[in-house]
């Protein structure tokens, strides 16, 4: 654990070729602090290691702890794997080489996954498997039906003078759709039993067993939502309230962004962001040494 | 097939690059220089890029692709960007390109702003493609900009499923961010000034290709023509490749890259 001293550890950029055949891709970020935490950022989807938005690079430089940005097998800089694995399979190798990087290389003690969509997929379920890992955090990871969400959403929306003015607009025109909202990236947001383009969603037993497994073993979780689930969770109590029955509440953090899109487009919203994992991280690291030191 | 991850320039410039080994060189084979699209655009365009780079070094070719200052795997943070330091990074990526292949003739490929950055690279630094393929190439820093703001609004809008009408209330004219990406004062100050009415010959050979929805206005192509002594124009029959779509899909506009390799420097 890295109890920080005051001051920022001096830190430099260092292009790393890691695994068992030397073929996967990253950027080691090295502090001269022996047994920090190390960091470890990856594939969001099909955007290569720097993230949406270079949103890796970001949280990787401004979190002044050491990490590793990398690519999995077949996407970025790295090479299909040979191994013959499924892509979950190989994603969990893949980290574990990572950790392993992290390890030798920066002489870390103690990794945080931090992953985006289907990298947060990915994170958690690394995480349940390698006990290397002490904390994720999650970015817009699976969510599910809440009707205070739900119920919230609709009373914005019944609220919104604009969606009125166009419904009129839509009316008098004998038109299902006035256009004013762009279409065609390929994304609505908020609804339905998918979040993202087609990625399936875990049944919520599945994903609660998977957060009781690394709550139970001392994992610390952060898990942000954004707008695009805001029909699910729009506030912390709602992801309580959807689990209940498993006692989350106060063991697992979870942070509401409904205002912001899934993959930060603003400025603003990936100041927010970072903000907020840094200081996370800050409070995780400040609980850990206060325990070493008592 | 080989490829080598590095930084290279200034210590207090370090850019991220890839250099592409040649696979059976071809004696006089020229170099070829990749010249990234900004922002959203080069995410989108990093993998056509990448077996782009591939198949020129199958071909014979070395290549470099890199990451501007302030973008990618580079150092620097977003705020740093300024499109009169890319021209200056580009001209570093040549210098780099020359020591790493030893060849004497090059080629230069520049997709959207990137096609900028090569024009202005070209013309104001000591660097000097013989071939440059423009691939969408941002001809005016005015309009690139106004269609920045366009798409900002447009992706905001399909995002968090709000009116575009009021999602362009709140942003400027002058717009300080687009798509993800800090847009600097500076950086746009330097685009608003730049458009390609240029007579000097900038290289021996200009191939312009144009995406389905590509409009390059008549004195923009004239400009281009008196630029070099040989024009020519190449319509991709492609699916755009700057779509989220085409992204999400992994799609790869293979017609654009089939004529960028098969006649990168005449065939070896």
């Amino acid at each position: 654990m890295y109890c920080r001293l005051g001051g920022r550890a001096v830190m430099k950029e260092r292009i790393i070729q890691f695994g068992p055949d030397g073929l996967l891709s990253g950027v080691l970020r090295e502090s001269a602090a022996a047994g920090a935490n190390g960091l470890m950022l990856f594939n969001a989807g099909v955007v290569h290691r720097i993230g949406a938005h270079r949103l890796n690079v970001k949280l990787a430089r401004a979190l002044h702890e050491p990490s590793l940005r990398f690519d999995l097998s077949g996407q970025g800089e790295s090479p299909a794997a040979a191994a013959g694995l499924g892509f979950e399979d190989q994603a969990i190798a893949d980290i574990a080489a990572a950790i392993d990087a992290l390890e030798n290389e920066a002489n870390v003690d103690g990794v945080v996954a931090i992953g985006m969509c289907s990298g947060a997929d990915h994170a958690l379920r690394a995480a349940v498997v390698d006990p290397r890992i002490s904390g994720v955090v999650l970015l817009d990871p699976y969510a599910y039906p809440n009707d205070d969400a739900a119920g919230a959403d609709l009373l914005a929306r019944a609220a919104d003078p604009d969606r009125w003015s166009r419904k009129i607009k839509s009316l008098m025109l004998r038109r299902d759709d006035v256009g004013d909202t762009a279409s065609g990236n390929g994304r609505r947001t908020g609804g339905g039993d998918e979040i993202d383009q087609g990625r399936p969603l875990a049944p919520k037993e599945e994903f609660a067993a998977d957060l009781t497994a690394l709550v139970q073993r001392g994992v610390r979780i952060l898990i942000v939502y954004t707008g695009l689930v805001r029909r699910h969770v729009s506030k912390p109590a709602h992801f309580f309230k959807t689990f209940a029955a498993y006692d989350f509440e106060g063991r697992i953090d979870v942070e509401a962004m409904p205002h912001t899109d899934h993959t930060f487009s603003t400025i603003a919203s990936q100041e927010t962001l970072i903000g907020r994992v840094d200081e996370w991280l800050r409070r995780r690291s400040s609980a850990a040494c206060d325990r070493r030191a008592s | 097939m080989a490829a080598t991850p590095l930084h290279f320039g200034d210590s207090d410039r370090k850019l991220y690059g890839v250099f592409h080994h040649p696979e059976q060189r071809a004696a006089n084979a020229p170099a070829v220089l990749l010249l990234n699209p900004f922002g959203e655009e080069a995410i989108r365009s990093f993998r056509i890029f990448k077996q782009l780079a591939e198949r020129l070094a199958r071909a014979g070719r070395p290549v470099l692709r890199f990451d501007y200052y302030g973008t990618g795997d580079s150092e620097g943070d977003c705020e740093t960007v300024d499109f009169d330091g890319m021209i200056r990074d580009a001209a570093t990526a040549q210098e780099e390109l020359e020591a790493l292949s030893g060849a004497r003739r090059f080629v230069w490929v520049g997709l959207g702003l990137g096609g900028a950055v090569a024009l202005r690279a070209a013309i104001e630094t000591a660097a000097r493609p013989t071939q440059l393929f423009l691939w969408d190439p941002v001809l005016s820093g005015a309009d690139y900009l106004a269609g920045l703001r366009r798409a900002h609004i447009a992706t905001l809008s399909a995002a968090l499923d709000l009116p575009q009408s009021r999602i362009e209330r709140e942003i400027p004219e002058e717009i300080s961010e687009a798509l993800g990406f800090c847009l600097p004062d500076r950086f746009c100050a330097q685009l608003k000034v730049f458009d390609f009415v240029e007579s000097r010959k900038v290289a021996r050979e200009i191939r312009l290709i144009g995406s389905e929805d590509t409009v390059i206005s008549a004195r923009h192509e004239d400009a281009l023509k008196n630029a070099a002594a040989e024009f020519r124009q190449y319509d991709s029959g492609s699916t755009v490749w700057n779509s989220n779509e085409a992204m999400n899909a992994y799609t790869i506009p293979m017609d654009v890259l089939d004529c960028i390799a098969g006649s990168a420097g005449g065939r070896s």
